[in-house]
């Protein structure tokens, strides 16, 4: 602690007790409380505290805003939490080169902003746009509703500046769109802060789309919303978003928006196509007549930019607005084939019943990520985390079994890391480790993240033998 | 095709050809990693002690249509996996040179794109899953076959692009989509480059997204470009449209396209004498590289996906003139921002001109990749980036 | 680290668990926070200071922790974070709670506790004295007491100097006589909260308030035995001293009014009116504030829903009469416990289009704080300065020649950081405007 106040100065080093209590979250369940944090300002600083954690063995743990939902920010092992809040500059905005060089701490949503008088956009759009930040982006490979027509967020990435674990400063790609050797920004982004510290981005922009239109379809059950979105993509349309929420779920967002969400739908389905206006109303037709044939009881088409604005605004508040339903919750984030979606749902529901707690649903059925909420209340004892935990578990092992995956855009962390083994062999995860050996061989960044601890792991391994 | 002394083997699975690698390493013997047989032009790959041969490791695994994914082994043919998926009305939207009989392993182990890359994205936005072969003995999986999948690291990235160094594809997952219903195209000539490459850049970020958008210069005087849209018949109606304002706007004349990119998609085919270097720059840069390109003496064809900023150029004629045409062109790409390798040259130019003559970004990082890999460097020695 | 704090958790006004288990930190409230901003530490932001009460309430932090005090009083209580949440998470009513707490159990200075009194008991419950305060300071300031002030290089002259920037030029006492009758038809009767800063420093706007009324066809009348509304006194987690205020309040105007017994209080007046944004976000939390006090909940409950500020009530009730045009290019800016704590948006926007020919420019981070928040440019200086500074930036790259506002604090607070920056730009009340625009 004292060797990094004399390393960066007072200004930078944070100790207290009532300074670490508030480190201890992200915007999931499980916590830990750091042994020191530092606000680093430049590159410069960032190479300086890894040098200085790697000489004496600490644990680097990097935190953008905080709103992961993986734990990935969580000093599970202790260490020193780096947060990138004071490393939030909009370095250049290259509209001729359709790219961004942005330093870790900026949030999503002000890059869009800062590029939209250019006519441009970043696309992956996470719920949390408003607050997350890019560097969290780029660790958690980031998605969001409109990433079903125009990729993640490693499809937007072509550069990066990296800190090693032992301090060393390492550029990676640039403004093209490939460079020579192994694609090592490619293999980082999503690696979950567990190979190095992101100094700073270089990412894609994209043109905004010239028109869209929103259409919001209300269905009696989950299921016939289901087919809807098997029968949109069979048909050979792909939307830019679609987005699908129980009835639970639009209780709380209608609370918190006022969109007008129907409250007594069994499922909603949020659906935008976007591009050229030539040819868009005659898609959103073709999606309405969909719609149509799979019982949608009624469908609105938003009218305005402000009417599109709050529908969004609903969605993508959605699991914040769960403190109306519930103290706790926890969201799963399992991926399936999108022609499994009727069946899955089914055992999310039956996961549900079986422990006694509430679910509520609201997930982006056209990729087939879905996002149970389990609502639980840690007032009511710890035990209650167990059994949302035990819910979730069942859901993801539906999930992997359907061929599917565990998490589609909340990432691993220390939530999900000892259901590894149910979704990789053992010679799938040597062979992660090995990249993860190349890049960080003391083990010292965001340790208890990714790959499965034998401490933390040993009962959840146990409980599977059995 | 083999020669004399070097062992071939076609394994039939993926654990025998894991097995296969394990035995090399052990041996140490070096192993040469052979698809259709389309890109063996690349890199300074010399003889090597072994070759593994993939052409036992094709079909198709499993094709949901409503899914829009596709699975794979690793020696299929991009040919056969094409017709396959025209029979349910799909394709894969991948357009890399030598489709004919490139499989689609190469085609991910080389990073082998075309010019649909501007609509659709590149090799590494379509695949979503992989098996890989290992030199240890062991098949490591990555991704999966969903479309959205951040559960472990993405190993299908660092796969793609890495020349067989690494492991061997087995098996791929990757995204197809519907054939759209109607297509169309322009082609147009300019006098100058710049008006090409404008012309070019204002038509690949227009919002009726084209499918193709390519320039080419030939050692005649002009500049064609050529613009392509698939998707419903009004936005392609429109991009074509759109295609011609911007043409006119900067003195080009348009016409309407047939097979031109057809063409120039297959240079790396036809280049076999002189020098073809390839470069990636930001797509702002490339005017300006393609004038450089075009005044250097040997100046054969230079042929851009001016949507992405990939650039290949063949210089030809004496030996000394290939050189230095190629060491500036790849000077000219790391100036402003990019970079490149000489992909393909003449086969006694070899000794002389390296495939990739300048360091890269990470270097040390790949080859401690390549080490935790490929410890005992038995994969495609020569085409290592590290 | 899990040693608990032997304290007690020290009054019925600290944050309950309900409210704490609102938040599920989910970040969103984290770009709104004008400190997050600035200091970019998770303390010094809502999910963080929540976080901290929610410690305390664990006991794995003492109430009385530094720490606790410093990052709970570098708050602004601007609540931009409530517009933020999603989970409509009340965080007013925590931070208040949370400072009751603080002010219950943290042992404060003589010094301080000495000015706290002289505040909060004998300056601002006391309009004559703070009238008096308000025409010294005016002297002072006049007679070029700041520059001696900051000659002498000392700290707290130096403050005193920055308050003294603060002051208007002019102080008036001609605010409106007990009743303004309608202008034409009567449409309403409404009652008009005079306020201690408003009924001394910004009399006049009182007066302008009552006008703009009456125009309309609303008969305003003032009761006597009011009072200062109580808002600084809860913000700074005097919460007893704000119940006191309240009381007298409440009885003051339910007299005024001609409230009978057997009848419902507030039959007869349609309104409650407040032109200071702070005051009327406060007046409409007198059913919280006194939610224990069996003798009064039920009556501040009754009182706190008749409260409208003067803004939303007018342009709810629609404006009868067609303001003159003024050709001027306006800004607006919205004060934090108007748009943040009384969630009123849309109704000065509507107002300020029914007045021709005023070019209304977009302000940008228009709902962010200007540093004001009551005494918190007294009490945070550094801090106050950091987020003024930002706003001032703001309106200069607009371009509007004057900016409209809806309470004191900001009136005084934003022209006193156009006035530091050399600008000439000129912050108006929006009541000040309209009676402007009517003319006499």
């Amino acid at each position: 602690m004292r060797g990094l106040v004399d390393l960066l100065g007072p200004s930078k080093v944070l100790g207290a007790r009532a300074d670490l209590v508030v480190y201890e979250y992200d915007g999931a369940v499980d916590t830990a409380t750091p042994d020191a944090v530092v606000l680093p300002e430049s590159t410069a600083d960032v190479s300086a505290l890894a040098r200085f954690c790697h000489e004496h063995a600490v644990p680097i743990v990097p935190r953008g805003a905080g709103t992961g939902l993986s734990g990935g920010a969580i000093p599970v092992e202790g260490g020193v939490v780096v947060s990138f809040a004071r490393m939030a500059r909009i370095v250049e905005i290259d509209a001729a080169n359709l790219r961004a060089i942005v330093q870790p701490g900026v949030i999503n949503l002000h890059l869009s902003t800062a590029a939209a008088p250019y006519g441009l956009h970043f696309v992956p759009d996470p719920s949390s746009q408003k607050a997350c930040t890019l560097g969290g982006n780029v660790a958690e490979n980031s998605g969001g509703p409109h990433t079903l027509a125009y990729g993640v967020t490693t499809n937007h990435v072509t550069g990066l500046e990296i800190v090693l674990s032992d301090g060393e400063v390492v550029r990676l790609g640039g403004k093209a769109i490939e460079h020579e050797g192994y694609d090592l920004v490619g293999t980082f982004v999503g690696s979950e802060g567990t190979l190095g510290l992101v100094t700073e981005i270089t990412v894609r922009l994209v043109p905004l789309p010239e028109d869209k239109r929103t259409l919001m379809a209300a269905f009696e059950t989950m299921d016939a919303a289901s087919e809807t979105v098997s029968a949109i993509i069979a048909a050979g349309i792909v939307p830019g978003a679609i987005e699908m929420m129980d009835q639970l779920a639009t209780e709380a967002v209608e609370a918190a928006v006022h969109a007008g969400y129907p409250l007594d739908a069994g499922a909603i389905l949020l659906v935008e196509v976007d591009g050229p206006r030539d040819g868009l109303d005659d898609i959103r037709q073709r999606i309405e007549t969909i719609c149509r044939e799979n019982g949608a009881r009624s469908i609105r088409i938003a009218a305005t930019a402000l009417e599109r604005e709050r529908l969004w605004a609903g969605r993508k508040g959605a699991f914040a607005a769960m403190g109306r339903l519930s103290p706790d919750y926890y969201v799963q984030d399992g991926v399936i084939p999108r022609t499994r979606l009727p069946e899955i749902l089914r055992v999310v529901k039956g996961a549900g019943e079986r422990h006694h707690l509430r679910v509520a649903n609201v997930f982006h059925a056209g990729d087939g990520n879905l996002h149970p909420l389990i609502l639980f209340d840690l007032r009511d004892g710890p035990e209650e985390l167990e059994r949302a935990k035990a819910a979730g578990l069942e859901i993801l092992t539906a999930c992997v079994e359907a061929g599917g995956s565990l998490t589609g855009e909340h990432g691993i962390g220390m939530e999900k890391n000892c259901y590894m083994p149910l979704q990789f062999a053992a010679q799938d995860l040597a062979a992660m480790r090995r990249v993860k050996e190349a890049f960080d061989p003391a083990g010292l960044m965001n340790p208890g993240k990714v790959f499965p601890t034998p401490s933390r792991c040993r009962e959840f391994v146990l409980a599977a033998a059995r | 095709m083999t020669a004399i002394g070097i062992r071939a083997a076609a394994p039939t699975d993926a654990a025998e050809c894991a097995r296969m690698l394990a035995e090399a390493s052990r041996d140490r013997r070096t192993v040469r990693v052979v698809g259709g047989m389309t890109k063996s032009y690349i890199g300074d790959v010399g003889d090597t002690d072994t070759e593994v041969r993939t052409s036992g490791l094709a079909g198709i695994v499993d094709h949901v249509p409503a899914d829009l994914t596709v699975t794979v082994v690793g020696g299929t043919r991009m040919a056969d996996l094409a017709d396959a998926l025209a029979r349910a009305g799909q394709f894969l939207p991948l357009d890399p040179p030598h489709a004919d009989h490139a499989t689609i392993g190469g085609i991910i182990a080389a990073n082998s794109n075309g010019f649909w890359r501007a609509r659709y994205g590149g090799v590494r936005d379509l695949l979503i899953g992989t098996r890989i072969a290992l030199p240890d003995g062991t098949v490591a999986r990555s991704g999966g076959r969903v479309v959205k999948n951040v559960a472990g690291y993405d190993l299908n990235k660092l796969i793609t692009g890495s020349f067989g160094t690494l492991g061997v594809i087995v098996e791929a997952t990757l995204k197809v989509l519907p054939v759209p219903t109607a297509r169309d195209g322009v082609v147009a000539t300019f006098a100058r480059g710049p008006d090409a490459f404008a012309a070019a850049s204002a038509i690949a970020r227009a919002a009726s997204r084209p499918e193709a958008v390519a320039v080419e210069r030939t050692a005649r005087d002009d500049w064609r470009l050529i613009a392509t849209a698939r998707g419903a018949a009004a936005a392609v109606a429109r991009a074509t449209a759109d295609a011609r304002r911007e043409i006119k706007a900067r003195g080009g004349s348009a016409a309407i396209a047939a097979d031109e990119l057809d063409e120039l998609r297959e240079l790396p085919a036809r280049a076999t004498d002189g020098a073809l270097v390839r470069v990636a720059v930001p797509i702002a840069a490339q005017s300006a590289f393609a004038d450089t390109a075009a005044r250097l003496e040997g100046f054969a064809t230079l042929v851009a996906d001016a949507a992405s900023g990939v650039v290949r150029v063949h210089v030809r004629g004496d030996d000394d003139a290939v050189t230095r045409g190629a060491e500036a062109l790849l000077l000219a790409a790391r100036m402003v921002g990019g970079g490149g390798r000489v992909e393909r040259r003449a086969e006694h130019l070899r000794a002389r001109l390296p495939a990739s003559p300048t360091r890269t970004n990470g270097g040390l990082l790949m080859r401690r990749i390549k080490d935790a890999f490929d410890p005992a460097g038995i994969l495609e020695p020569g085409r290592s980036p590290a | 680290m899990t040693a608990t704090f032997p304290l007690p958790y020290p009054n019925a006004d600290a944050p309950g668990e309900d409210l704490i288990a609102r938040c599920v930190h989910c970040g969103f409230c984290l770009p709104t926070c004008p400190t997050f901003a600035v200091l970019g530490v998770e303390m010094d932001s809502p999910r963080g200071r929540i976080r901290l009460m929610k410690t305390v309430w664990e006991r794995r932090l003492g109430a009385d922790a530094a720490g606790f005090d410093d990052h709970i009083s570098k708050c602004l209580d601007c609540r931009a974070c409530e517009t933020a949440c999603p989970s409509g998470v009340e965080y007013g009513k925590l931070v208040e709670g949370a400072r009751s707490q603080i002010v219950a159990v943290r042992p404060r200075s003589r010094i301080e506790r000495a000015i706290r009194v002289a505040a909060f008991d004998w300056l601002l419950p006391h309009r004559r004295a703070l009238g008096a305060f308000a025409s010294i300071s005016v002297l002072a300031k006049r007679l070029g007491a700041r520059a001696v002030l900051r000659a002498t290089h000392l700290r707290a002259a130096g403050r005193m100097a920055d308050l003294l920037d603060l002051v208007p030029d002019r102080a008036s006492a001609s605010g409106p006589p007990r009743i303004v009758r309608a202008r034409g038809e009567r449409r309403a009767r409404v009652a008009l909260l005079r306020g201690c800063v408003m009924g001394s420093v910004f009399a006049p706007t009182n007066a302008a308030t009552a006008r703009v009324l009456a125009r309309n066809g609303i008969e305003v009348f003032v009761p006597d035995d009011q009072t200062c509304c109580g808002a600084l006194h809860a913000h700074a987690g005097e919460r007893d001293r704000a119940r006191a205020l309240a009381r007298r309040n409440i009885a003051a105007f339910e007299k005024a009014e001609g409230s009978e017994r057997g009848r419902a209080p507030f039959e007869s007046v349609d309104a409650v009116i407040v032109n200071a944004a702070g005051c009327g976000a406060a007046m409409k939390e007198y059913g919280w504030l006194l939610k224990d006090d069996p003798e009064w909940s039920t009556r501040a409950s009754a009182f706190a829903a008749k409260v409208k500020d003067a803004t939303e009530y007018l342009a709810d009730i629609g404006v009868r009469e067609q303001p003159r045009g003024l050709g001027v290019r306006a800004t607006w800016d919205d004060p934090c416990h108007l748009l943040h704590g009384q969630k009123v948006r849309e109704q000065p926007r509507a107002l300020l289009a029914a007045i021709p020919e005023l070019e209304l420019i977009p302000l940008a981070e228009a709902d962010w704080c200007c540093g004001s928040a009551g005494t918190y440019n007294v009490t945070q200086p550094d801090l106050a300065r950091a987020v003024l500074d930002r706003k001032v930036g703001h309106i200069l790259r607009s371009g509007a020649d004057v900016v409209i506002t809806a309470n004191p604090g900001c009136l005084m607070q934003i022209q006193a950081g156009l006035r530091a920056a050399g600008s000439r730009v000129t912050v108006v009340h929006l009541m000040d405007l309209l009676d402007q625009a009517y003319g006499p």
